[in-house]
C-alpha cells in the first residue's frame, strides 16, 4: 500500500493524537491535523491530500458545514471525506452519505484498525 | 118427467109435485121405481121417508158399504150406518131438512159392513106435496175419503214443517238450551198428540238426567199417575234404558209385541203402561280437548223420546222424520251452548292472561323506573367523580359520537361540556389531531385496547403532549363503543426531553475522553511504540479491557434510553430470515472463536420478516453474545427460525427465532426477570463476563417495538433457548 497523506479535523486534540499515531504506526501514513473546520479548509487548500477524516460535532463550524464548504470549493471538492461521529448523534449515517461523504466511522474508533477501515471505504488496497 | 107434471129441482131445491095427494103419491112411486134414475149416476143416492128411514139405497151405496138395499130399508142411518160421532149431528141435519131448509151441505162418515169408514159429502133434495109438506128426502153423495185423508196428511206435514222451522229458528236465535229443549218437547207433544214427550241426557260419567218433558193433559186415571211418577224412581232413568239406544240411529216401537223389540225395553215400558214408543238419539260433537263440558266421543248426548200410553199407534215416516230432524236441531243447539260455554271459558282465560300481562308490564315498568333512577344516580356520581379529574374522560360510540364526557373537555376545547354529547369526535378536535387519532380510534372499535401518545392542540392553540388510551366497550362479543382517557403528559415529556438531552450530552462527553484513553491503550498494546515488561503489559490489558466494558455500558445505556423514549424510529423492510441469521453468525464469529464455541444455523425455511434489520441484528448478536459467554468451551450454539407449530387452521403471522445453548441455563425463578435492566443471573457476571446487564433489556425493547414477543425456556444446568417472534411481511403494520 502506498503512503497516504490524510487530514484529520477534530476539535479534540487527544483524539487527533491517537488517530494520528494509529494511522502513522499501523498504516504508515502521513497525518496532518486541524482543530476546527476553518483551519481544516485552509489546510486542505494548501496540501495535496488523499482523504480527510472529519469530526461531525464541532463548535463554531461543524462537520457538515465544513464538508459543504470543501465540496463547494473546486480545489478541495474532489478530496474524499470520511466522517467521524458519535453513535448518539441525531443525524444518521444515510444523511451523511447523502451529503457526499465516502464513509462514516463511529467513535470510539479503534486506532489500530482505523487505517484499514479508511482503506476499505476508499478502495485502497 | 115434465110431461107427468111433476117438477124436480136440482140439488138443494124443493120439487113441486101434483096437488092431489093420492095421485101424487102414486105418481111419485112411479118415479121412485125407476131403477134407471137411481143408478144412472155414479154417486151414492139414498131416499129417506119422513121418519128418516131408508126407502131406497142405490147400487153405488151398496158397493160402497157392503150392505144391500133390502138389509137397510126401514132402518135409520144413525142407527147403524153412521159412525157414533156423527149420529147426533145427522139427526139435527135431518130435522132441518124436514123443515124445508134444503141448503144443507155436509159430510158424514159411514161405517161399512166390514167396519171400514167412508167420508161422504152430501147434498139433498126434498119432495113436497101440494101443501108443501116434505114427503121424502133424496140425498145424493160423493165419497171423499181419499181427499180428506190427503188433506189431513198435508195439514200434518205443514204443521210439522212449521214446527221444525220454529224450532230451527229458536236454535238459531236463542242461546238458552233449556228453553229450546222445553219448547221442542211441548210442541212435539201437541203436534203428534202423544201422551209423553221428553229428553234424557246421558253424560259420560254421571247418571242419566231428565232435560225436558211434556205430558198430555188428557191422560186420566192410572196412566196419569204413571206419567206423573217422580223421576228419581222412574225406570227410564236407568242407564240400561238409555244405553240400549246409544248404538241405534232411531227406535220405532208401534206395539210392545212387535218384531225386534228387546225384552228388557218391553219390561221397562210395561211398567209405565207405554204402548208405543219413538226414540231418537241426540248427537252433539263437543270440544272435549278444550276442557269444556263435552259430549261423548261417539257424539251421543241423549235421547228425544215420544210415548203413547192410551193405545198403541203406528208411527208414520213423517213423524219419525220430524223427530230425527228435531233431534238434529237439538244437537246443533247443544253444540252452540257448549261453544258459548267454551267461549266464556276462553274469555275468562284471556282476561286472566291479560290481567297477568298487565301486572307483569307494571312490574317491569316499576323495575325499569327503579333501574333508571339508580342509573341516573350512578351517572351523577360518575359525573361528579370524572368532572373532578384533570384528564379527559369520554365514551365514544361506534359512529365516533361522544356519548359521555367530563368537565375537562370544557377547559381543553372551550365548549360547554354539556354540549359535546352527541357530537362527532371530528367536530371537537382539530383536523390535524383527528387524523392522528383516527387509526387508533378504529383499532379500538375493532376491539383492541390501545394506548398512544400524541401532540394535541387545545382551543387556545396551545400544544401539549397527551397520553391517550382507548378501551373498547365489548358487549356480547360486539364492540359498542370505547372509553377514552386523555391525560396531559406535557410535563413528563419535558422532563424526558431534558433527560434525553442530558444523556446525549453526558454520553458524548464520556465517550470523547474514553475514545482517547481506549485508542492510546490500544496503540500501546500493539507493542509498536516499544515493548513493556510482563507486568506492564498486564496493566495495559486490564486498562484496555475495562475501557471496552465502559464503552459497551455507555453504548447500551444510550441505546436503551433512546429506544424506550421512541427516539429510534424503526424502519421496517422485508428481510430474509436466513440472511439475518447468517449476518449475526458472521458478526459473532470472532467472539465464538475466542471462546472456542461452534456457531450453527439449523435448517431454516426461506422465510421473511417485516423488521428493521439493524435492530434485529443487535438483538440477535446480544443473544448470541450471551450464549457464547455462558456456553462450555467446545460446545455449540444453534440458531433457527421457523413458523411456530400451532393448532390447525390458526394462521400465525409471525416467524419464531431461537438461539439455543447448552450452558448453565437460567433458574426458573429468573425466567421472567432476566429481561429487566441490570438483572443478571449472577451479580458477578458483569464483572467476570464483561456484560452490562442491559443486553436482554435492549433485546426485549427491540422485539416489542416490532410487536413481537421474547421469552426463554431453560433447564438450569442444561442450557437455555431464547425465543422471539417477528411479524411476516404480509401481516406487516404500516409503521412500527
Amino acid at each position: 500500500m502506498l503512503s497516504k497523506q490524510i487530514l484529520m479535523i477534530d476539535d479534540e486534540s487527544d483524539i487527533q493524537t491517537v488517530a494520528r499515531i494509529g494511522l502513522t504506526i499501523v498504516g504508515g501514513w502521513q497525518v496532518l491535523t486541524a482543530n476546527s473546520g476553518r483551519e481544516g479548509i485552509a489546510q486542505a487548500k494548501s496540501h495535496v491530500l488523499d482523504a480527510i477524516l472529519l469530526d461531525v460535532m464541532m463548535p463554531d463550524m461543524d462537520g457538515v458545514a465544513t464538508l459543504k464548504a470543501l465540496k463547494a470549493d473546486i480545489s478541495t471538492q474532489s478530496i474524499p471525506i470520511i466522517f467521524l461521529t458519535a453513535k448518539s448523534r441525531a443525524i444518521n449515517r444515510k444523511e451523511l452519505y447523502a451529503l457526499g461523504a465516502q464513509g462514516v466511522i463511529h467513535k470510539p474508533f479503534d486506532p489500530t484498525t482505523l487505517s484499514s477501515q479508511i482503506s476499505g471505504f476508499l478502495g485502497w488496497d | 118427467m115434465s110431461s107427468d107434471g111433476a117438477s124436480t129441482s136440482n140439488t138443494d131445491s124443493a120439487v113441486n109435485l101434483p096437488s092431489s095427494s093420492a095421485t101424487d103419491e102414486s105418481a111419485h112411486e112411479a118415479i121412485l121405481d125407476t131403477e134407471t134414475l137411481l143408478n144412472a149416476a155414479g154417486s151414492l143416492i139414498v131416499v129417506f121417508d119422513r121418519q128418516g128411514k131408508i126407502k131406497r139405497f142405490n147400487r153405488t151405496c151398496e158397493t160402497t158399504t157392503g150392505y144391500i138395499e133390502k138389509d137397510v130399508q126401514g132402518h135409520c142411518v144413525w142407527d147403524f150406518l153412521l159412525i157414533p160421532e156423527d149420529r147426533v149431528a145427522m139427526q139435527g141435519i135431518f130435522r132441518q131438512l124436514m123443515n124445508g131448509q134444503t141448503n144443507t151441505y155436509y159430510e158424514s162418515t159411514w161405517l161399512g159392513k166390514a167396519g171400514e169408514t167412508h167420508v161422504i159429502a152430501w147434498s139433498n133434495t126434498v119432495l113436497t106435496n101440494r101443501l108443501g109438506r116434505v114427503d121424502f128426502i133424496v140425498s145424493s153423495g160423493i165419497e171423499v175419503t181419499q181427499q180428506r185423508h190427503s188433506r189431513r196428511q198435508l195439514e200434518g206435514q205443514y204443521r210439522q214443517s212449521h214446527l221444525l222451522a220454529e224450532i230451527t229458528q229458536k236454535v238459531r236465535q236463542s242461546l238458552e238450551l233449556e228453553e229450546i229443549l222445553q219448547t221442542t218437547v211441548s210442541e212435539v207433544q201437541g203436534l203428534l198428540g202423544c201422551d209423553h214427550v221428553f229428553i234424557l241426557q246421558a253424560p259420560p260419567e254421571s247418571s242419566v238426567r231428565l232435560a225436558a218433558e211434556a205430558i198430555t193433559t188428557l191422560a186420566q186415571g192410572p196412566a196419569q199417575s204413571l206419567l206423573r211418577r217422580p223421576w228419581p224412581t222412574n225406570p227410564l232413568l236407568q242407564s240400561d234404558y238409555v244405553e240400549h239406544y246409544r248404538r241405534q240411529s232411531v227406535s220405532v216401537i208401534d206395539t210392545m209385541d212387535g218384531p225386534g223389540v228387546a225384552p228388557e225395553i218391553v219390561d221397562i215400558l210395561n211398567q209405565l203402561a207405554v204402548k208405543s214408543e219413538l226414540a231418537v238419539p241426540i248427537l252433539a260433537h263437543g270440544h272435549s280437548d278444550d276442557g269444556i263440558k263435552a259430549g261423548q266421543k261417539d257424539g251421543f248426548w241423549g235421547l228425544l223420546i215420544a210415548h203413547h200410553c192410551m193405545q198403541s199407534r203406528r208411527w208414520s215416516p213423517l213423524e219419525i222424520d220430524l223427530m230425527q230432524q228435531l233431534a238434529n236441531q237439538i244437537g246443533v243447539a247443544i253444540n252452540h251452548a257448549q261453544l258459548l260455554e267454551h267461549l266464556e271459558d276462553i274469555v275468562v282465560e284471556r282476561t286472566a292472561k291479560l290481567t297477568e300481562t298487565n301486572q307483569q308490564l307494571r312490574r317491569e315498568m316499576d323495575e325499569r323506573l327503579r333501574t333508571e333512577s339508580a342509573l341516573r344516580r350512578s351517572e351523577k356520581q360518575l359525573r361528579l367523580v370524572t368532572n373532578a379529574l384533570p384528564a379527559l374522560v369520554a365514551y365514544v360510540d361506534i359512529r365516533h359520537r361522544y356519548r359521555f364526557n367530563n368537565y375537562a373537555y370544557e377547559t381543553w376545547y372551550d365548549i360547554p361540556y354539556q354540549q359535546i354529547k352527541g357530537r362527532q369526535v371530528s367536530d371537537i378536535v382539530s383536523l390535524e389531531v383527528y387524523q392522528q387519532i383516527l387509526p387508533y380510534l378504529e383499532q379500538a372499535l375493532m376491539g383492541e385496547s390501545v394506548t398512544f401518545e400524541s401532540e394535541m392542540i387545545q382551543s387556545s392553540g396551545q400544544r401539549l403532549w397527551a397520553s391517550i388510551s382507548y378501551i373498547p366497550d365489548i358487549q356480547d362479543g360486539q364492540v359498542k363503543g370505547l372509553f377514552s382517557l386523555v391525560s396531559d403528559i406535557s410535563d413528563r415529556k419535558a422532563a424526558e426531553r431534558m433527560k434525553d438531552e442530558f444523556v446525549s450530552v453526558v454520553s458524548h462527553e464520556l465517550r470523547t475522553p474514553l475514545t482517547s484513553v481506549h485508542g492510546s491503550l490500544k496503540l500501546l498494546s500493539t507493542g509498536r511504540l516499544g515493548t513493556l515488561n510482563g507486568q506492564g503489559r498486564e496493566l495495559i490489558d486490564i486498562a484496555l479491557k475495562n475501557t471496552e466494558r465502559l464503552t459497551r455500558l455507555i453504548n447500551d445505556v444510550l441505546d436503551l434510553e433512546r429506544m424506550s423514549f421512541g427516539k429510534v424510529t424503526l424502519v421496517p423492510v422485508a428481510c430474509s430470515v436466513l440472511d439475518l441469521l447468517q449476518s449475526a453468525a458472521d458478526a459473532m464469529q470472532p467472539m465464538a472463536d475466542e471462546y472456542n464455541i461452534q456457531l450453527a444455523i439449523r435448517p431454516t425455511e426461506a422465510l421473511s420478516v417485516w423488521a428493521a434489520p439493524d435492530q434485529v441484528m443487535q438483538a440477535l448478536t446480544n443473544l448470541l453474545s450471551n450464549a457464547i459467554k455462558f456456553s462450555p468451551e467446545g460446545s455449540t450454539v444453534w440458531m433457527q427460525a421457523r413458523l411456530p407449530g400451532k393448532e390447525p387452521n390458526k394462521v400465525d403471522a409471525h416467524v419464531e427465532f431461537l438461539v439455543k445453548d447448552v450452558g448453565r441455563g437460567v433458574p426458573s425463578d429468573k425466567l421472567e426477570t432476566i429481561f429487566e435492566r441490570f438483572a443478571q443471573v449472577d451479580s458477578s457476571d458483569a464483572r467476570e463476563r464483561g456484560g452490562t446487564g442491559l443486553g436482554l433489556a435492549i433485546c426485549r425493547e427491540i422485539i416489542q417495538q416490532h410487536r413481537g414477543r421474547i421469552w426463554v425456556k431453560s433447564i438450569h444446568g442444561q442450557g437455555s433457548t431464547f425465543y422471539f417472534t417477528l411479524p411476516q411481511p404480509t401481516a406487516s403494520p404500516s409503521a412500527l
